[in-house]
């Protein structure tokens, strides 16, 4: 099965030439193109011929020319933290290995021992992208890192969770054994039950029906353990479990079959128990495997904690894994690099942009003595910092501490299972009652009984335990299609009950980014001048830099390369200036004005005369209007939460339509969580690591930005292409997958009260059980596949 | 019909020793990743005799 997640499909769609899958045109060499690194090195291989003794030849071939460091890998104490084994002669470390992508990857990878000799194994597991490496004792890891980094992978090492990740192998491995015996037992059993349909003579059938009742022990008392383990937790807490009627029913059967047995009369349930619970356990197993795999994918990368620090002790600089650094250390914090510690500024003067705390995009000028913040971006020079806090003491790591803490948002159970399973509960219970008080005074207390019991077993909601399950599975799995990523299956539920929509504003709402408002009078600028800017401009960090060479690229179409500024400076905060042919260029900031809105300009000069003024503004992203008019459709109504001034906030509410007293700006992470509190049964839409615990306080909280992992443990729904649109395509499939239980439902009841009335009669027998069981989960299952007209509209797969 | 006094025996037998097979396998963990062996099977085996062959001088 090849990765889950597809990539959007790109405007420059190449065909691999070697593996002739669809890729975009990143990897080209000598007129082909490649999909990936793997593709590229075997088609060279191929090409020249080189066998396979000559893998050494290989590295000749580099995919990649620059050399990355990873001499953070040989140290001590960072080994001991991550290896994952070790013994006498080898050392074992796992590590997350981005790139991978198909068969040729997995080939050049596992082939590593063959021209890297510290290498013993190179064991690669395609769906989690995870390698684990195995080098003899005295040799270093760095050097492996490099050879894979060459040939054109990423590495990034894994902690050696061993606890947590064992245990979810190991359940998984139990689960799958319960299922195995159920799955043989119950096959059998039916070739046994056949025979006695068919009209086995009374020895045959009675030993039959004893081999049945023996083998049907292991799976009576050890696979069906989870729904008996529900079912007692579910009671301790008073709530409804769907597997409350279902254990009913296993019991209830149980008991009748082996007190046939004893009698010797034919009234044998086994093969419909053990089936039922095959079908009950399989069908959970595979969307537990499912939802897995899902979130695997995103859990494993924990690139936050990959960061290499430059560490300074005693004057030297040196590359540190950020685990090993400790409160007290002096780290050096590059231009554009993220800081990844809360600390005091030692020496620097530089520009922070701190819109993953604030919302900010303008960022704020910081020097000696100022404390920083994890997770904020440096933007022009080199900074020193001394550490105050690392890891989860960090002002953002609490916060992401307390969101990955459990919320009854995480719980499985759907409300619609539980509420409908409570009545069906207690309509199966009174029936039974009913029909035992009924013919007990009628005819007698034995056919009383053995109706009752017969109408508890053949009304289980298998149907309901699996159908509505099944329906969520199918709209995630459409919706991950499109790029969407849903944690939890209630979520969908849990959507359309919600009345109102609060919307971050930058980078969900707007671009986050300054753009150049594009007026008549920059027209008039000549393609010299143009040139000149982009230049000048070229060398900034900070974001009015980029705005400002992106527009001049766009409207020159053909920057002057031969400009060459001479005495270049960046006034930090100000703007930037240099000379050119003997004329003094600056572009300055100037001050915030506007009544209306407030914008940033930059204003050129030539010789201290202004040439012209640029307008820069955070632009919406595109559609936004259309989107947020089209909420009103499904009764949600929007509301702007920021961190960025009113007076911004408020331009934005006004372009969109969104009444000012829908508004609230100046607002720290806390104080958003406060408002979405105050305000219940709302969507959030956000960042994911910046707005988490709003996320995590909303009814629905809806990630567009930020890594996944960190976005996935405060939010229930990620879109991974950030596209606000998305949020249709959510309402959409919510609404039908609802249609669809109902449908479900229908069918279901259906089945239930005609088997019902059936055993009322008293023609139900274990033959017609076993059909009717069996008829009723396979119907429910095909509903699910083929879905509602809606759905497949909307969901078509474009493949 | 007295063929099935033996072969009914013989059957189960068999269908336990198959289910003992697989209880055995899943724990020894060969269950555990389905994607990567299915493609792993395509690619030739590492002679590690040939190993010293390919190292760089």
């Amino acid at each position: 099965m090849e990765s889950i997640i597809t990539e959007p499909v790109s405007q420059n769609k190449y065909v691999c030439s070697h593996c002739f899958e669809f890729c975009d045109s990143s990897i080209q060499y000598e007129n082909n193109s490649f999909c990936c690194y793997g593709c590229k090195t075997v088609f060279f291989i191929l090409k020249t011929n080189h066998l396979e003794d000559q893998y050494s030849k290989l590295l000749l071939l580099k995919n990649k020319k620059e050399k990355k460091s990873f001499t953070y890998l040989d140290d001590l104490n960072f080994i001991s933290l991550y290896q994952s084994h070790v013994d006498d002669q080898t050392m074992t470390m796992d590590f997350y290995i981005d790139g991978i992508h198909c068969l040729a990857c997995l080939y050049i990878i596992e082939k590593l021992p063959l021209f890297c000799s510290a290498v013993i194994s190179a064991n690669l597991n395609i769906g989690t992208n995870v390698v684990r490496i195995k080098i003899l004792k005295n040799s270093k890891f760095s050097e492996v890192a490099q050879v894979i980094y060459q040939l054109g992978y990423n590495l990034n090492p894994l902690k050696n969770e061993d606890d947590l990740r064992q245990k979810i192998i190991q359940d998984d491995r139990k689960m799958l054994v319960k299922i195995a015996i159920a799955g043989a037992v119950s096959g059998n059993i039916m070739i046994l039950a056949i025979a006695t349909y068919a009209g086995a003579n009374d020895f045959f059938s009675i030993s039959f029906n004893l081999l049945s009742g023996l083998f049907s022990l292991p799976v009576i008392f050890y696979s069906a353990l989870p729904f008996y383990k529900n079912v007692i937790v579910s009671l301790k807490q008073k709530t409804m479990a769907i597997d409350l009627p279902i254990v009913l029913a296993i019991v209830t059967a149980t008991f009748v079959s082996y007190y046939a047995l004893f009698n010797n009369s034919e009234h044998v349930y086994f093969d419909s128990i053990t089936a039922l619970i095959f079908f009950l356990l399989s069908t959970r197993f595979i969307l537990h495997k499912f939802t897995q795999k899902i979130l695997d994918k995103s859990n494993l990368i924990n690139i936050n904690k990959t960061k290499i620090v430059k560490k300074i002790v005693n004057d030297v600089v040196s590359d540190v894994h950020i685990s090993t650094i400790k409160s007290g250390d002096l780290i050096k914090i590059s231009p554009s690099e993220t800081i990844p510690v809360d600390g005091i500024i030692v020496s620097g003067f530089s520009e922070i942009n701190m819109s993953t705390f604030t919302g900010e995009t303008r960022p704020v000028i910081l020097t000696t003595g100022d404390m920083v913040y994890a997770s904020t971006l440096n933007l022009n020079s080199e900074l020193i910092i001394k550490v105050m806090e690392t890891d989860d003491q960090t002002k953002i790591g609490k916060i992401l501490k307390e969101v990955i803490t459990n919320s009854e948002k995480n719980t499985k159970t759907l409300k619609l299972t539980s509420q409908v399973g409570k009545w069906f509960l207690l309509a199966m219970i009174i029936s039974s009652i009913a029909i035992l008080l009924y013919f007990s005074l009628t005819i007698s207390l034995n056919v009383g009984i053995s109706r009752a019991l017969t109408l508890l077993i053949v009304t289980c909601p298998c149907a309901l335990g699996i159908g509505a399950p099944l329906s969520f599975y199918t709209a995630i799995k459409k919706l991950l299609s499109k790029s969407i990523i849903v944690k939890n299956e209630n979520t969908l539920e849990r959507i359309l009950e919600c009345k109102k929509i609060f919307f971050d504003k930058t980078g969900t709402l707007t671009k986050g980014n300054y753009v150049v408002r594009n007026t008549s009078d920059l027209n008039q600028l000549s393609k010299k001048e143009l040139s000149i800017i982009y230049h000048l401009e070229k060398y900034s960090k900070h974001p009015i830099a980029y705005a400002l060479s992106s527009f001049c690229q766009k409207q020159a179409l053909n920057i002057n390369d031969q400009i060459e500024i001479i005495n270049y400076k960046e006034n930090i905060g100000l703007g930037v200036e240099g000379y050119f042919e003997n004329n003094f260029y600056e572009l300055k900031k100037g001050t915030e004005s506007g009544s209306d809105e407030i914008v940033t300009t930059v204003n050129f000069y030539q010789n201290k005369n202004l040439v012209s003024t640029f307008i820069l503004e955070d632009e919406l992203q595109v559609n936004t209007f259309a989107i947020i008019e089209n909420l009103n459709r499904y009764n949600l109504r929007p509301f702007i939460i920021s961190g960025d001034q009113k007076s911004i906030v408020n331009s934005v509410a006004k372009k969109l339509n969104i009444p000012l007293k829908n508004t609230f700006s100046n607002l720290s992470p806390e104080d958003k969580k406060e408002i979405i509190k105050n305000n219940p049964l709302s969507i959030m839409i956000g960042d994911g690591s910046n707005d988490s615990l709003a996320l995590k306080a909303s009814h629905v909280g809806i990630a567009v930005k930020g890594s996944v992992d960190l976005s996935l443990s405060s939010s229930d729904l990620y879109f991974t292409d950030g596209g606000l649109q998305n949020i249709f395509s959510v309402l959409i499939a919510a609404k039908e997958t609802k249609k669809l239980i109902k449908r479900n439902l229908l069918i279901s009841s259906f089945y239930n009260i005609t088997a019902g009335t059936l055993a009322m009669l008293g023609i139900m027998n274990p033959l017609l059980a076993a059909i009717f069981m069996p008829v009723s989960s396979l119907s429910v299952i095909a509903s699910n596949i083929f879905g509602t007209k809606q759905l497949r509209l909307v969901f078509k797969e474009n493949h | 019909m007295n063929a099935i006094y033996f072969l009914l025996p013989l059957a189960l037998l068999l269908s336990i020793g198959f289910l003992i097979a697989f209880i055995f396998s899943t724990m020894k963990g060969q269950f555990d990743d389905l994607d990567t062996p299915a493609k792993r099977i395509l690619l030739d085996d590492i002679n590690y005799n040939d190993k010293n062959k390919g190292k760089k001088q």
